[in-house]
């Protein structure tokens, strides 16, 4: 994993508000592009927890249009699956693993809550990060938990691979009009 | 970029195939490919069929390279000719027949990234179209065409070709196929194809060493004399079909250029006079030494000394028929087993080199030479990491378990899987907040046991 923070993706960073909101977070970076002057804390405030014991992503996979579902099961077919979204001009929201998700960030990575909580008595929890777009080989990932100094996130296939959980991720096509690349 | 519904649209309408023509080859319905065009949501393994029907991979297609994508053209080439009063030679490619083609012009494509990614020269093959304007049954057409070829790649006039492989893949950096058994269909003896490099395809059936050179000439008449041919788009895939096949007039007036092209580059006419002034040259003997010189078969020893010496058509039948049986000495052009496959020979040594120059991931090398992720890349020259299957047994499991769950209707999210001391394995399952709710125990083999609720 290699930080560029010198890619356009840095600005679409939000950092999530409370422990608990990085898919609140994440939705709300990427449906904050469809929208012209849509603010992303707003959006992240209005989906984490609005709906007391509905969690953000079936809240707004449910009600948002352009957002879909798409299997995550970390072979080969996903990452051809998630290029050709990205290609497409979409972002993607995955599930990660906490503990190696953590031990791939560069160094230096760092955020006002400190690292990721990854104990437990059986591995890390989970987490959720962005994926905004492609650079050559790599994925540009945003990582909600962590200040945007250096990101956005260069993540090979390979070690997305080694991340993901398994479960689906979440699409969020691009607004109307030309991709946004 | 397009998006992917656009994209197939596009391709679609530069191929000039219906819906249903199209999902015949992708395994789809002609209302499944329109879903598609429209921007249904659909899975990678369908999109992957889409791209291959016009020999691509995803990301090309997305590129828009369809439109310039030999395949395509090839289709509507196709097309033209299986709507006129008489079957074509591209008729063959039927549209619902799958030839192989698609895999070897993918391979193209894959190694054409390969070769950027290692900053590695591209093919440059000079287009001697313009040198040669043909002429409607031109007998000499093959020997002015070999004249001109080996001039303008510095080869002697008269000199044997040493090796064909040598020439065309370390002289000219024309990367060569050879495909395996039942990767191509038996009917095509080789292909070539100019974009988005010239390259070259070499079917399992031309693999004798003077069978292999005479398609490697074939080809290279194609590439250097055909790119720019009135009787086609520019560039655009060739195919050498087996002999039955009825071809239109000006593909098999192309085919035929490339045949006598072939036999004249590899015996040139003027090199016979020389071999055998003063000397009888109408005999098996001289057939035979033919041969054994110029490392080609008897058939086209037997047409060059007959052309050549102008002799009569009875005298060309008993030369075919008589003489001892030999074969020619040229292991320069032997083609190894290990080589044969669309997605191993100088396919698999690029993606190699690109994997230990870092220039590629582990993923992309096994997805561009098919081998599984729990399989380990068999070379000697890998470490053991690059060589490894991608995942650990755990993160295997883990996977396996989150589509069991997924199934099953478990919206719980599968964690970290670990080794336990008594045999097996435990994971631990989440919420969709990340919140530890859950365990699932696994049997040794990684079969589900129990899931339990915290």
């Amino acid at each position: 994993m290699k930080s560029a923070p010198g890619r356009g993706e840095r600005q679409l960073h939000l950092l999530q508000s409370q422990p608990g909101s990085c898919q609140a977070a994440c939705l709300a970076m990427a449906l904050a592009q469809r929208v012209a002057g849509a603010a992303p804390r707003e959006i992240e405030a209005r989906l984490h927890g609005a709906h007391e014991r509905k969690h953000p992503i079936n809240t707004v996979g449910s009600n948002e249009p352009g957002v879909r579902y798409i299997p995550a099961d970390g072979d080969d077919e996903m990452v051809q699956r998630f290029r050709a979204e990205l290609n497409g001009g979409a972002m993607l929201i995955v599930h990660v693993l906490g503990s190696p998700w953590v031990a791939r960030l560069p160094k230096g990575v760092t955020g006002p809550r400190g690292p990721l909580a990854v104990s437990g008595p059986s591995g890390g929890g989970i987490h959720s990060v962005l994926i905004a777009s492609l650079a050559e080989q790599e994925f540009v990932v945003l990582d909600p938990w962590y200040s945007n100094d250096l990101q956005p996130l260069l993540v090979s296939d390979d070690e997305l691979r080694q991340v993901v959980t398994g479960f689906r991720a979440v699409v969020v096509e691009p607004a109307a009009g030309p991709p946004r690349r | 970029m397009l998006s992917f519904g656009n994209a197939l649209s596009g391709a679609r309408a530069a191929a000039g195939l219906t819906v249903e023509e199209l999902g015949r080859r992708c395994g789809l319905s002609g209302g499944e490919v329109s879903a598609l065009e429209a921007g249904q949501p659909t899975t990678g393994a369908v999109m992957d069929r889409c791209a291959l029907a016009f020999g691509l991979r995803v990301d090309d297609l997305q590129r828009g390279e369809a439109e310039h994508a030999d395949l395509a053209m090839l289709f509507k080439r196709s097309r033209a000719i299986t709507a006129g009063p008489r079957r074509g030679a591209l008729a063959m490619l039927e549209l619902d027949e799958n030839l192989g083609l698609s895999r070897f012009s993918r391979s193209v494509w894959e190694l054409y990234d390969l070769l950027g990614a290692l900053e590695q020269p591209l093919p440059q093959l000079p287009d001697l179209s313009r040198q040669w304007e043909a002429r409607p049954q031109d007998q000499r057409a093959g020997e002015h065409l070999a004249r001109i070829a080996r001039r303008e790649l510095g080869l002697t006039p008269d000199g044997p070709i040493d090796s064909m492989r040598r020439l065309v893949e370390k002289t000219l950096h024309i990367p060569v196929l050879y495909s395996g058994e039942d990767e191509v269909d038996p009917r095509i003896h080789g292909a070539s194809l100019v974009h988005p490099m010239p390259a070259v395809l070499v079917a399992a059936n031309r693999l004798r060493p003077w069978v292999t050179r005479m398609t490697l000439a074939h080809e290279l008449c194609h590439l250097l004399f055909h790119r720019a041919s009135p009787v086609t788009d520019p560039g655009g895939l060739s195919v050498n079909a087996g002999e039955g096949w009825v071809l239109d007039g000006a593909h098999e007036a192309r085919e035929q250029e490339a045949n006598a092209f072939a036999a004249a580059f590899l015996v040139p006419g003027y090199a016979l006079r020389q071999l055998f002034q003063g000397q009888r040259h109408d005999t098996p003997g001289a057939v035979k030494r033919v041969s054994q010189r110029f490392g080609v078969g008897r058939k086209v020893a037997v047409n060059r000394v007959v052309d050549t010496f102008e002799l009569s058509s009875a005298r060309r039948q008993s030369l075919l028929q008589t003489g001892e049986e030999w074969v020619a000495d040229f292991s320069d052009d032997e083609v190894r087993p290990s080589e044969c496959g669309l997605q191993q020979g100088v396919l698999r040594a690029r993606a190699l080199e690109a994997l230990v120059a870092a220039r590629i991931t582990r993923t992309r090398a096994r997805s561009v030479l098919g081998i599984p992720d729990d399989q380990p890349i068999e070379d000697a020259g890998l470490t053991d990491d690059l060589a490894a299957p991608v995942l650990p047994p755990e993160r295997r499991l883990g996977l396996r378990l989150q589509r069991l769950l997924e199934e099953q209707g478990d919206e719980r999210i599968v964690g970290e899987v670990v080794r336990i001391e008594a045999g097996g394995y435990e994971a631990s399952l989440h919420d969709l907040d990340g919140v530890r709710v859950g365990m699932a125990t696994l049997d040794a083999e990684g079969n589900l046991v129990d899931t339990k609720h915290a």
